[in-house]
């Protein structure tokens, strides 16, 4: 009997430490609840990049969102992953449709935010569909180049704790310098 | 608790003021909302009005379900959508006419109120109700309101077609273990450019969770505590969650929408939006709720009843195919672990042993010491290095802090230093594992043998008996595959009984059931789990033939696997309470399970299973069971099985069973 109860409790042991993550039901609620309460705190927090982005009227989309540091945490706060949400981003009449601003670096900010994660890691390896996603929302011609110029900046784009807002600046800034790609990337949706 | 005695308490009242109220439910004609000026514009609204009674539009199908009404657990027609703002009139929710004659007339409110006017807020309404009463002369009158954020929403969209996306199985969390439905919405394809997925839209139907309490979560799921309200984003933030946080692959089934239906099935996402309803977690989810939007596109479109009142992500999948040539085209998108897997199986056996080196170790001088053929090999090793740690830790990455996440940092500029570019990625279509070709969730077994634990009356052992089980859902191990994640079982409701002497009996009853083994994997060693909630006959009671005993069973251990074969031990510990115990009602054990199953194919299985329980009252468990399956299709099943109770019993008391399962 007590062997069978060491034997369990070794198992336990073993079992705590390859998941780090406790058995819950709703394992990843608690982060979701705490992320709540920045996002309604409004452009207070948003740290302004170089280009300019008047987040219209978009009442609850990504536009109200503050987008810091902690990049795609705001995946954990959208839904919880259990087909249940934490945050409704719903649809409304009221205030709640994505409006389409002409910014070019406010599309960019919501597309990074999102994305970044996936997009560091194929801006590493020069090729991949965050990049082809993004040249189409900036309005290049083609990835190609977009992609190869990006892994040469990588370190200036990505390497540091960089905001998502500085993020794009420096994709925007990129583009400017390469005059091949200033000529191919239109910097406007196509 | 609480909350549920609240809510009930909610309901009688609702109900007694439904009751308290009886002169608005019967209202002949609901009178105008609001003045009319023109006595000429006033007429012809009545005439429409008329005209809409006269033919009885009310009545029809399509008015039903843009109003989302169904038969409630009561037997009464009413609305399922909860919010107020949903219905033009009061009793909106429970009067089909009242509500149709309100909303003719709101058409004709003043375009002064821009996107409150109904034109803007239920345009489905309005272009069904066009149709239905083509050439009407009121029809002229229509004011012209600013639609401003309608017009938003469907520029956004750009609509081309609409997927019905299944987000594949993620046994991790219970809420997501069945899968997961939502619609993606394809945008229009510029000319000479290609498609981009992550830039169309997703639209989803979830619950507002409101509580950390799992037991909460579970009675609200369950009794329609929590709102579930739809929600519209990018596409890219479902595939970031989805694909790559959770690492399920997303299976899209183009639908043959006509140009008509899509346009419907947008304008009434658009007015059913942002409305909430009661979320039911088995019943009225997000599977439910898609089937209910595309309902309401188009008469031909009849999903509902073709699944079980409780709705399983994968038998709505199912339903698609219920209506010919509606599934127009599927897509697969892969998850991250497969990009991993892929990667993985491309490097040589050199290359394998160097990434289990460098996981642990990583750093630049280490990796230095590295030998690849050529930068096009060290390229390929880094890439799949970056997959794994996305993997390995998704929440830690996207928090940005944490071991692996620092590493990350290290191997992408690592990365980025190597000047090769990715080749683009193609991974095969797993085409046994589409959802639409898995076995209905149900199942109804009958089955005869023998069993010699039981003495008949005149004290003989060796018995005939027979067997009759019923479940509601999910899959067991031994289930057909196809479609299916082939190493994990999940079951609900699952009734088992025995046949024997004119008494049918209760063996077993499993409120949920669930079992995930996870293979060992060097680089992903994660253990392997159980749970099995319910009611069992426990050979407890001094020979009664009924000894239910409620509680539950949890698993903890390992499994491994080679080819065809898993194995695994699992420890557990069991609880079970029964007022007919003989010597305590409380039965508490710790045992282990050592079990095998050998897939000859997708279909034909075997398993085999040993267990040991020590019990601290009672006498020690020895269990030994062995079954084979040969699943005939998809929807039809034979096995046959042998177990003894007690291996070390001198007597024989072995079962067998012969069992005839059928899918549907």
């Amino acid at each position: 009997m007590k062997i069978l109860f060491l034997l369990l409790t070794a198992v336990s042991v073993s079992f705590a430490q390859a998941q780090k993550k406790p058995m819950k039901p709703a394992p990843k609620a608690a982060p979701a609840q705490q992320q709540q309460a920045p996002m309604h705190s409004g452009h207070a927090a948003h740290k302004s990049g170089a280009y300019s982005r008047p987040y219209g009227m978009a009442g609850c989309g990504l536009g109200t969102l503050v987008m810091d540091k902690r990049s795609s945490q705001v995946l954990v706060a959208t839904t919880n992953g259990t087909g249940f949400q934490t945050i409704g981003i719903t649809l409304g009449t009221s205030n709640c449709v994505d409006e389409a601003t002409s910014q070019v670096a406010d599309k960019m900010d919501k597309y990074i935010h999102i994305n970044k994660i996936q997009l560091a890691g194929d801006v590493a390896k020069g090729n991949g569909e965050t990049i082809v996603a993004l040249s189409e929302v900036i309005g290049c011609q083609s990835s190609q180049n977009l992609g190869s110029a990006l892994k040469a900046n990588y370190r200036d784009v990505f390497a540091n704790d960089f905001t998502t807002n500085e993020v794009t600046d420096s994709i925007i800034t990129v583009i400017q310098r390469d005059s091949k790609l200033a000529s191919e990337c239109s910097l406007a949706q196509i | 608790m609480k909350s549920v005695y609240l809510s009930s308490l909610l309901y009688v009242l609702v109900l007694s003021l439904s009751f308290g109220l009886p002169s608005l439910a019967q209202t002949p004609l609901i009178k105008k909302t609001f003045a009319v000026n023109d006595a000429n514009v006033e007429r012809e609204i009545k005439n429409l009005v008329e005209a809409a009674s006269a033919q009885k539009l009310s009545e029809q199908r399509t008015w039903r379900k843009l109003m989302h009404y169904e038969l409630n657990a009561f037997g009464r027609l009413v609305s399922q959508v909860k919010d107020p703002k949903f219905f033009l009139s009061e009793t909106g929710y429970r009067n089909l006419d009242g509500e149709l004659q309100a909303t003719l007339w709101s058409f004709f409110a003043s375009a002064d109120l821009k996107d409150e006017h109904a034109i803007c807020k239920f345009p489905a309404r309005l272009s069904w109700l066009k149709t239905k009463l083509p050439n009407h002369a009121a029809w002229a009158q229509l004011p012209k309101p600013n639609c401003y954020y309608f017009d938003v929403f469907l520029r956004n969209l750009n609509a081309e077609s609409i997927s019905f996306v299944f987000s594949s199985y993620y046994a991790n969390n219970p809420g997501s273990a069945f899968g997961h439905t939502f619609f993606r919405v394809n945008k229009k394809i510029k000319e000479g450019r290609a498609k981009q997925e992550l830039l169309d839209y997703g639209i989803s139907y979830a619950a507002n969770v409101t509580t950390n309490n799992p037991l909460l979560y579970f009675i609200n799921g369950l009794l329609g505590g929590f709102a579930g309200t739809y929600a519209s984003v990018p596409y890219y933030y479902k595939v970031r969650e989805y694909n790559d946080y959770e690492s399920r692959d997303l299976w899209s089934y183009e639908l043959d929408l006509k140009p008509d239906e899509l346009q419907q099935m947008l304008y009434h996402i658009w007015e059913v939006g942002p409305h909430y309803f009661d979320y039911y977690f088995f019943t009225q989810n997000c599977s439910y709720h898609m089937l209910t939007l595309m309902e309401a596109a188009s008469e031909r479109i009849e999903l509902t009843s073709k699944v079980p009142l409780y709705v399983i992500p994968s038998d709505s999948v199912k339903a698609l195919y219920e209506i010919p040539g509606f599934v127009k085209k599927v897509e697969f998108r892969p998850s991250l672990r497969r990009h991993f897997e892929d990667k993985w199986n491309r490097f040589t056996v050199d290359e394998k042993n160097n990434f289990l080196f460098i996981v642990g170790n990583y750093s630049e001088d280490n990796l230095k010491t590295l030998k690849f053929e050529n930068i096009q090999r060290k390229a390929l090793f880094l890439d799949g290095l970056i997959d794994y740690i996305d993997m390995k830790d998704p929440n830690g990455v996207s928090k940005r802090e944490g071991h692996w996440f620092h590493m990350k940092e290290k191997v992408l500029m690592d990365r980025a230093a190597v000047d090769v570019i990715s080749e683009p990625v193609a991974i095969p279509v797993p085409e046994d594992e589409r959802p639409d070709i898995s076995h209905p969730s149900s199942r109804v077994s009958l089955g005869f043998g023998e069993n010699k634990t039981l003495v008949d009356k005149d004290g003989k052992r060796a018995t005939a008996v027979g067997f009759l089980n019923f479940r509601f859902a999910f899959h067991e191990l031994l289930d057909d595959s196809h479609g299916l994640p082939a190493r994990s079982q999940l079951e609900f409701g699952n009734f088992k009984f025995q046949y024997f002497e004119n008494d049918l009996n209760l063996e077993s009853f499993s409120f949920f059931n669930i079992l995930q083994l996870n293979p060992l994997r060097k680089l992903d060693p994660k253990p392997s789990w159980g749970i099995d909630v319910g009611v069992k006959n426990m050979p407890l009671c001094d020979g009664q033939r009924s000894c239910l005993g409620s509680g539950l069973q949890v698993y903890g251990g390992y499994t491994v696997d080679w080819g065809r074969h898993m194995a695994w031990f699992l420890p557990f510990v069991h609880y079970r309470y029964g007022n007919q115990f003989e010597i305590t009602r409380n039965y508490i054990a710790a045992g282990y399970q050592l079990g095998y199953l050998f897939e000859a194919s997708q279909s034909y299985k075997l398993l085999a299973k040993y267990i040991k329980e020590v019990p601290d009252r009672f006498k020690i468990v020895d269990l030994a069971s062995i079954a084979g399956r040969y699943n005939i299709k998809t929807h039809q099943a034979l096995e046959i099985e042998w177990s003894n109770p007690a291996l070390e019993s001198k007597e024989d008391i072995h079962t067998t069973k012969l069992l005839y399962h059928y899918f549907f």
